[in-house]
């Protein structure tokens, strides 16, 4: 597969073998880095599956901002001019910047955490809008996740929690993570990064505050600089947690969530269906019926932590 | 059928019979209207398709009847199959629920951890269940375990709405409402009250009934899909159909629990059998109760698929059919062709033998009726051919028989003609010679009684050579030997010439003849025409006792008509055809034939119609008789014509005329000289040419008359004789042919020399008067 992502502010259009026209068009506005998604690999995936072989029976344009959402709103109109029949939004400011482009190209959104918040859809029933796709739905899994934290780290006292305040949805995640910890008795160490200057800056913030954990929310941008995150906080020994089992298997010490890549599985059934004929304002927004919870048991070793029981048999995975 | 018949069957009028039994229209075989090949062909063919048809039809019916009924049974125990799985599977659950709810070790605030474990435990085991509970005797929420939210453990807490009947019976599982969770993922609440009084309750996310129908599979279209007891769709393949909240109550029946199970309530026929499917298509519908909960499993299959089998079948059946229907059309070509073409060589035949063709065979081996009907037609015709040539031989018999007769009655017609012709030259030469002998004894001077012998003698003689005449004439007609020459002609001679040969006859019988004077020219022959009119005027004065003979012409329209009048006793009117006949005479039963032999107009008539002239007969019984014989008029000619066609000889006296006689008859040569020399000629009587020559070589003069018998011995004839005579004097010597020869070529020889000629016999007076005109005198 050529996969051509776009590099600066152009759009490369795909060359196909296939004739413009009878070869359905999807594009795909990604906000984080496509290449190096672990999960996006899971669209094309399904798609094969279903007969849709990408720059075969399917033209792909590939438009991703690379983790600057600021590259999203004319990228997203750029991908709009190129006359997609589809178009893939990833994450919640990627469909923001896809629906301020167009109202009238479906969009299947993915990795969005709550659309009905978010006005992207009137309901998950009947979406009734150019909008529709599974839905993580994962604002509310914070309470569990610092549950989980509580269980693992009896004794802390702050968190830090990384957040993009590009990202509106991490604003609500924040909000809801701050309800949780004081819930919970926590103070929580709220860390803003939209960029990697931002995001080292944060660092340094972590670094001279040293709470007890870090929190990474969901959002593109921190999933990019993910390594650089694990690196960070298993060389400060600090307990980390994410919402992805990806990161786990990187290196984080907990996470809570939805299985994602599986989500952009379901994201090119809708794809699918939509390119067969179907409205998205028919297609009911998938909520998900399963979370996962993975441990790294080599991470809490390092950081001498002991797994408990009840989160031992709670989790799905753990990572040795 | 006659007119008044009442109007015929269609089937009647619709095949005629036979042509030959109508009275109109020629005898010949009818043309079929159909074509009995045709016919045959048809029915056969029809025949088989039409059984072929409704036992294939029959066939189809009940077999797509019985196919329905199979997949029907299929899906009820798939559907049955689906909803026992279904029930079995939230049973388990429950067991779960039972088992993670039995007593724990620990006591007091540990017995809710360990119990939370056993609940984390639970959600571990059991992916569907989002959340569980517990709670106490008092009806409090002790402790909660959810997927999503922070476990409870709270003992105290009252449940401000529980989500179940509290007090429902122990054991009993409590089955809630299907909800949608966000108004779209169903989910279910189960409740079980323990023996301690306690409640455990899961909510349940029914995701995973969507897997289990979803490995229904009903064929390739197939689909089973479950409601909850309102009709709401639980779980299908399509989720999406699950989370927009598809409510089926519309188009199924949910009211009636006792639907369900139950044979599905349907009339007879096929149109009755499917239902509304989900996306609105006809489906093949078959439902199953999920047992605890009052769900429906439905399993449906698109009807198009349940009837594929049936369009493929009616596609197989007709190939089969038209398959069939070219076998049949073969078929019934060579049946039809096997039962036609006999009946064709029949047809043929008949027709064959109709058109007269008696020794066709018509030739069929079919071994059955037919053959039989071809053989008596063979047989028919056989004797029909028998007859024919037994008719045939009979005629030719006959035929021949007939042609015998008349040829010998033709030889024996012949036989009288070579007589009558013989007998009349052989009686010419010595009556001939008696004319002229009593011509030159009536010279002489003879006593009285001598005188009135030689009358009476001379009275016979003239009757004899009258009979004579006519049978001379008969006998010439038979011969058909008169040959027309016509011409224009001036009657006066005609007239003159009757006068001169009738007045002494007529004065002899005490009768005035008058004949008038006419100047008018007709075309005609002339010979004929005074001999018809000898004939008339000769029968008019034999008729007359007294009065006038008068004989005269007159204008008859464009023609001419020569008339004989006579006061004679008349003819009555039935006898005026008979009269003509030969000899037949009107008051002559003695047959006196002085009074002739009644061949008079016989002759006449057959003359007449030589001529192309009719014969006027007009008579009134005791007045008289007129017949006229009616002539084309012709002009007459202008200048001296009549001069320059003859010319006249030198007057010469008959006295001191040297006459020529030749002819070899002894008695006539010598009766001739005689008279000749009593008239006071000079005669030279020879009976060759050569002898003649010889003699007028010592002749100082010409001669100025030649008479010659025509049939002379020798090489020489008359004419020859003629000839060189006038050679030797190199003049037109006027020459006189006396003949009792009647050949027609002879004739016109004579004519074109120049010559004329008398037939035997004649009289002395004739001769006289023949002489004098030639002579000039």
């Amino acid at each position: 597969m050529t996969m051509l992502s776009m590099g600066g502010l152009g759009l490369a259009a795909v060359p196909l073998r296939a004739r413009a026209g009878s070869v359905p068009k999807i594009g795909i506005l990604f906000a984080g880095v496509a290449r190096r998604s672990p999960t996006l690999p899971g669209f094309y995936e399904r798609l094969r599956e279903l007969g849709r072989v990408p720059d075969q029976s399917t033209q792909i344009v590939l438009a991703s901002a690379d983790g600057d959402y600021a590259r999203l709103a004319p990228l997203a109109r750029e991908l709009v001019a190129s006359r997609p029949d589809v178009m893939l939004c990833a994450s919640t400011p990627a469909v923001i910047a896809g629906m301020q482009a167009t109202r009238t190209i479906p969009i299947v959104m993915v990795a969005v955490g709550d659309p009905i918040q978010q006005q992207f859809a009137t309901s998950f029933a009947h979406p009734d809008r150019n909008v529709t796709g599974p839905t993580l739905l994962n604002t509310a899994l914070v309470w569990k996740e610092l549950e989980a934290l509580k269980d693992l780290l009896p004794k802390a006292v702050t968190v830090a929690a990384v957040s993009n305040p590009a990202n509106p949805q991490n604003g609500r995640v924040l909000r809801e993570f701050e309800a949780a910890a004081s819930a919970l008795a926590l103070q929580v160490l709220p860390v803003l990064a939209a960029t990697p200057e931002e995001l080292e800056a944060g660092l340094k913030s972590i670094t001279r505050s040293r709470p007890d954990a870090l929190m990474v929310l969901p959002d593109p941008f921190l999933k990019a600089a993910r390594d650089r995150i694990i690196d960070f906080a298993n060389r400060s020994a600090l307990p980390s947690f994410f919402t992805d089992a990806k990161d786990v298997a990187a290196g984080g010490l907990l996470a809570y969530g939805v299985d994602v890549r599986q989500e952009y599985r379901r994201a090119a059934e809708y794809v699918d269906r939509i390119l067969r004929g179907a409205k998205p304002a028919d297609l009911p927004i998938q909520q998900p019926s399963h979370y996962e919870l993975t441990i790294n048991a080599a991470t809490a070793r390092r950081l001498r932590l002991t797994i408990p029981v009840l989160l031992q048999v709670r989790a799905d995975r753990i990572f040795e | 059928m006659d007119a008044s018949s009442p109007a015929p069957l269609s089937g009647v009028t619709a095949h005629p019979g036979p042509q030959g039994l109508q009275g109109d229209g020629p005898l010949r075989a009818a043309a079929p209207r159909q074509n009995l090949f045709t016919k045959y062909m048809v029915a056969t063919t029809l025949v088989v398709c039409l059984l072929l048809a409704a036992t294939n039809g029959t066939h189809l019916y009940l077999s797509t009847m019985r196919s329905v009924a199979q997949i029907e049974a299929l899906q009820r125990s798939e559907a049955s199959a689906t909803a026992v799985s279904i029930g079995h599977a939230i049973e388990e659950i429950v067991d779960e629920m039972r088992w993670v709810s039995l007593p724990t070790a620990a006591e007091g605030p540990g017995e809710l951890e360990a119990r939370r474990l056993d609940f984390v435990k639970l959600l571990r085991q059991v992916p569907a269940i989002a959340e569980i509970s517990w709670y106490g005797i008092d009806g409090t929420q002790r402790l909660r375990v959810s997927r999503v939210a922070i476990d409870h453990m709270n003992p105290g807490t009252q449940a401000r709405s529980q989500p179940f009947p509290f007090e429902s019976a122990v054991g009993k599982p409590y089955y809630g409402p299907v909800h949608f969770r966000g108004g779209s993922e169903p989910y279910m609440n189960i409740a079980v009250r323990l023996p301690s009084g306690a409640v455990v309750v899961v909510e349940l996310n029914l995701n995973f009934i969507g897997d289990l129908v979803q490995a229904v599979k009903i064929g390739n279209a197939g689909v089973a899909f479950v409601t909850d007891a309102r009709g709401m769709l639980i779980a299908h393949p399509d989720a999406t159909l699950v989370l927009r909240r598809t409510n089926l109550a519309p188009t199924r029946e949910f009211t009636d629990s006792l639907a369900a199970d139950g044979p599905p309530k349907r009339e007879r026929g096929l149109r009755h059998v499917f239902v509304d499917g989900l996306q609105g298509q006809p489906v093949l519908a078959s439902r199953a109760k999920v047992d605890p909960l009052g769900w429906s499993v439905f399993v449906e299959l698109p009807r198009e698929e349940v009837l594929a089998p049936l369009y493929r079948a009616i596609y197989a059946d007709l190939g089969v059919l038209l398959a069939a229907l070219l076998v049949s059309v073969l078929a019934g070509f060579l049946l039809a062709r096997r039962m036609v073409r006999p009946i064709r060589a029949l047809q043929v035949g008949a027709a064959a033998i109709g058109a007269g063709q008696l020794d066709h065979r018509i030739d069929v081996r079919t071994g059955d009726e037919i053959e039989a009907l071809a053989s008596d037609f063979n047989l028919m015709t056989q004797r029909l051919r028998d007859s024919y040539a037994t008719l045939e031989q009979k005629v030719a018999q006959r035929t021949a028989e007939v042609s015998d007769q008349r040829a010998v009655a033709e030889r024996a017609d012949r036989a009288k003609t070579r007589f009558l012709a013989a007998a009349s030259h052989d009686l010419r030469q010595p009556m001939h010679a008696l004319n002229l002998y009593l011509g030159a004894l009536s010279m002489q001077q003879l006593t009285e009684p001598g005188r009135r012998v030689l009358v009476n003698v001379r009275q016979c003689a003239a009757a004899m050579s009258s009979l004579l005449e006519a049978l001379l004439d008969i006998s010439r007609l038979d011969a058909d030997a008169m040959d027309l020459k016509v011409h224009d002609f001036r009657l006066a001679d005609l007239l003159a010439r009757l006068e001169v040969e009738f007045l002494p006859q007529a004065r002899a019988k005490g009768l005035r003849l008058r004949v008038a004077k006419s100047s008018a020219w007709v075309r005609s022959d002339e010979a004929v025409v005074e001999r018809i009119m000898r004939n008339l005027v000769t029968n008019a004065i034999r008729h007359s006792q007294s009065g006038t003979v008068l004989v005269g012409c007159r204008h008859v329209g464009q023609l001419l008509r020569l008339a004989v009048y006579d006061q004679g006793p008349g003819i009555p009117d039935d006898q005026r055809e008979l009269i003509f006949e030969e000899f037949y005479q009107l008051a002559n039963p003695e047959r006196d034939r002085t009074k002739g032999l009644g061949l008079g107009l016989s002759i006449v008539k057959r003359l007449a119609s030589l001529l192309d002239a009719s014969v006027a007969l007009k008579s009134v019984v005791g007045r008289g008789t007129m017949f006229g014989l009616d002539l084309a008029r012709a002009a007459p000619p202008t200048g001296n014509a009549r001069s320059a066609n003859r010319a006249e000889p030198e007057p010469t006296s008959i006295r001191d005329a040297l006459v020529v006689v030749v002819d070899d008859d002894g008695m006539v040569l010598k009766a001739t000289r005689e008279l000749l020399v009593q008239w006071g000629c000079h005669v030279l009587a020879c009976t060759s040419a050569p002898e003649a020559l010889a003699a007028l070589a010592s002749c100082p003069q010409p001669p100025n008359l030649l008479i010659c018998d025509y049939r002379l011995p020798g090489a020489d004839d008359g004419m020859a004789v003629v000839e060189k005579i006038r050679e030797e004097f190199n003049l037109p010597i006027p020459a006189l042919i006396v003949t009792g020869d009647v050949l027609p070529e002879q004739l016109d020889q004579l004519q074109a020399l120049d010559v004329t000629v008398l037939h035997k016999p004649v009289s002395d007076g004739m001769l006289r008067q023949c002489v004098e005109r030639m002579l000039g005198a």
